[in-house]
């Protein structure tokens, strides 16, 4: 098909469009997308496309690459493989983002934080969604500078592994056989558990899994992680969560605003119920207690006596001389 | 003429080079149909007017791509505007969730400055193929109004705005878009200390709408709400108001007010604790600032032979105990109260109704 042919305007949606443009502008949205295609996927991807199911030769596909770059597309094009395909490299997107010094300064803050409140997992994340935003940006460096490549080194390095190897676990979601030395005893104990997430708390890390012998959860410190390895079993149930309702009173029950995972159950002009389904139930008590008495635990019963007792150990030792 | 002089690249399509050009324009700012074409015939690759048919026809090629361009009507000034381009940092949930995670994160380490920049910093993110998020409306349209406007911000714009409800749903946080004016003046008055009163009408959770007399002292951040503190002449104890529930706030000359109120201000109560620790390093301060009506802090450890005596002296200067009170309920550790004895009663008796909460296990539906 000649490019003489492919001018005449195609019709998309009952308008007249150009087919040849509509392509080239495509095959930047390919790349935009993939940042690397070869050219033979990029021209059956335009031939599968609805309005122009046509042949497009490799003269026509040049022209297309041609037009891109001049129009100021960094594309470049490598051979690679057994059959020397040819790929094209998007290495910059054509409409970045402009990114103020502020906004990078604030970056380097953000990363800052993270690194010293000891939340490697966030950080890690963090930083491989600031590396994906800087080619969608008009900034050349990318956000590992001297400052935060440094703290991000120092934050990984210590927990590097066991995230990686523990974040895989609950990927792959099979049961685990570890030794696991008890907090209290210092005694090691053989477990088989049902992984489901690693948390971060004030720099340690937790993996909150299912104990298979007793069907309840459990809460293991990493770091107290003798020795693990994968069972050829898949987990057999989702990851547990707590539910607990609570009720609030006068002002607050007014100007409260839900936590993710919250909903309300009942409401009237005194009183709000909030159900709430968290993963670990220390966090929730501790801050249903701030509330004070414009708050209480309403489920389940097994946290109303841990809150209760909390309340009368603290009652009683406030007025003992 | 200028545009002959310079050589024009003929192994390029350029149908697709008007329209490129097209898009890169409109991403910076909508256009009227002149101003296009003067940008036609500035650029050395074009050198020419071109005819509004054509003009259509490239506006179609780019609509086919999947760009949302609004249409120029004299409502919008003539302009086109384009509301989405495919182009851009394509964000799936996973990454907002991640993003509400950071910010979550933040939230009690930042300031309120930094919090805003953030917020416009993520919004900025989630928005790079909606250009027209950033662009200055030209003229507002509600968009059931539009012609166009309505289908188009359902497959594009709309699905951003959802993206960013979200964002701020997941780190449970206040959007402070709309509330820029009155942060300004909050913020002129807290940060270099003046002392003006201000007229406020409140939208309050419990009285709804209300008129009152308040003193500003300090903008603050918490749990993912802008708060001001400062002094009200109903209450001999400071209030923190949620700025996104301010609806007017306006300088007031009240002589009178202003001179209670400073006085006020400046009244502040010493309170002693001593904190059960077993072990120093488990406890290194109360985390409460000036914000939560503590302006000092002092620890002082005391160590014992028997680890249940081990314990910390807190002293502190507040304005009020409203924070502190929630900190001892909350805290890990057991505590007695030194001075003052109103205090040691006022926390007797919540711990004493609290008890009181859970003694009726039998009467629960849930």
């Amino acid at each position: 098909m000649s490019e003489k042919q492919n001018q005449k305007p195609a019709i998309a949606h009952g308008k007249s469009i150009s087919s040849s443009a509509l392509r080239i502008m495509l095959v930047l949205k390919w790349l935009v997308k993939y940042k690397q295609l070869d050219e033979e996927t990029l021209r059956g991807l335009l031939i599968e496309y609805t309005y122009l199911n046509r042949s497009c030769t490799p003269e026509t596909f040049s022209k297309y690459i041609n037009t891109l770059t001049t129009l100021g597309c960094d594309i470049s094009k490598k051979s690679q493989g057994k059959g020397k395909k040819i790929y094209y490299i998007l290495k910059k997107t054509p409409f970045p983002i402009s990114l103020s010094l502020g906004e990078q300064i604030l970056n380097e803050k953000i990363m800052a934080v993270l690194s010293a409140q000891g939340q490697t997992l966030l950080l890690n994340q963090y930083f491989d969604f600031l590396e994906k935003l800087w080619w969608h940006t008009d900034k050349e460096i990318k956000p590992n500078t001297r400052l935060t490549e440094v703290l991000f080194e120092k934050a990984s390095a210590k927990h590097k592994k066991n995230l990686q190897t523990f974040n895989q676990f609950c990927k792959d979601a099979f049961i685990l056989e570890l030794q696991y030395r008890e907090e209290i005893a210092s005694q090691i104990v053989q477990l088989q558990v049902e992984p489901y997430q690693l948390v971060e708390r004030q720099g340690r890390f937790y993996l909150y899994a299912l104990n298979v012998a007793s069907s309840s959860q459990v809460v293991l410190l990493i770091d107290r992680v003798v020795s693990v390895h994968q069972l050829p079993t898949k987990n057999k149930y989702k990851q547990p969560l707590s539910h607990v309702v609570f009720s609030l009173y006068g002002r607050l029950a007014s100007s409260y605003r839900l936590y993710p995972g919250e909903s309300v159950v009942f409401k009237s002009e005194q009183e709000l119920h909030i159900k709430a389904s968290v993963l670990e139930t220390d966090s929730i008590i501790q801050r249903l207690l701030k509330y004070g008495v414009s708050c209480q635990l309403l489920a389940p019963l097994s946290l109303r006596k841990i809150i209760k007792k909390k309340i009368q150990e603290k009652n009683e030792f406030l007025t003992t001389f | 003429m200028m545009q002959n002089a310079i050589k024009k690249n003929k192994s390029i399509n350029s149908t697709a080079y008007r329209i490129y050009r097209i898009l890169e324009w409109l991403i910076d700012k909508p256009l009227t149909l002149t101003e296009i074409n003067m940008r036609f015939k500035n650029d050395p690759q074009i050198g020419k007017f071109l005819s509004s048919d054509s003009v259509l026809f490239y506006f179609n090629t780019l609509k086919a791509i999947g760009c949302k361009i609004q249409r120029p009507s004299p409502r919008n000034n003539f302009h086109y505007r384009l509301l989405y381009h495919p182009y851009g940092f394509a964000l799936s949930n996973q990454s907002i969730n991640l993003l509400a995670a950071v910010k979550q994160t933040l939230q009690n380490a930042f300031c309120h400055q930094e919090i805003l920049e953030l917020d416009i910093f993520f919004k900025k993110i989630l928005t790079t193929e909606n250009p027209s998020y950033h662009q200055p409306v030209i003229d507002y349209v509600p968009h059931s109004k539009t012609t166009t406007g309505a289908n188009q911000n359902k497959s594009a714009g709309h699905e951003k705005q959802l993206q960013i409800k979200a964002l701020f749903e997941k780190s449970r946080s206040v959007d402070y878009a709309n509330f820029e004016s009155h942060i300004k003046i909050l913020e002129n008055i807290c940060n270099i200390n003046k002392q003006l009163l201000i007229d406020v009408e409140y939208n309050s959770p419990v009285k709804g709408k209300e008129n009152f007399l308040f003193l500003p002292e300090l903008l603050f951040y918490e749990e993912g709400a802008l708060y001001v503190r400062g002094e009200r002449p109903e209450f001999s104890f400071p209030s923190s108001l949620r700025v996104d529930r301010i609806n007017t706030l306006s300088p007031t000359e009240d002589k009178k007010w202003l001179t209670v109120l400073s006085a006020r201000q400046k009244e502040l109560l010493v309170i002693e604790i001593q904190l059960f620790v077993p072990k120093k390093e488990l406890f290194e301060g109360t985390g409460l600032k000036p914000q939560h009506g503590v302006y000092q802090e002092t620890l002082h450890w005391v160590d014992h032979a028997e680890p249940e005596q081990c314990h910390y002296r807190v002293t502190l200067t507040v304005r009020d105990f409203f924070y502190i009170k929630q900190f001892l309920l909350a805290s890990p550790f057991l505590f007695k109260i030194l001075q003052p004895d109103y205090f040691l009663v006022d926390l007797k008796t919540a711990l004493e109704t609290l008890s009181a909460y859970y003694e009726k296990d039998n009467q629960l539906k849930y």
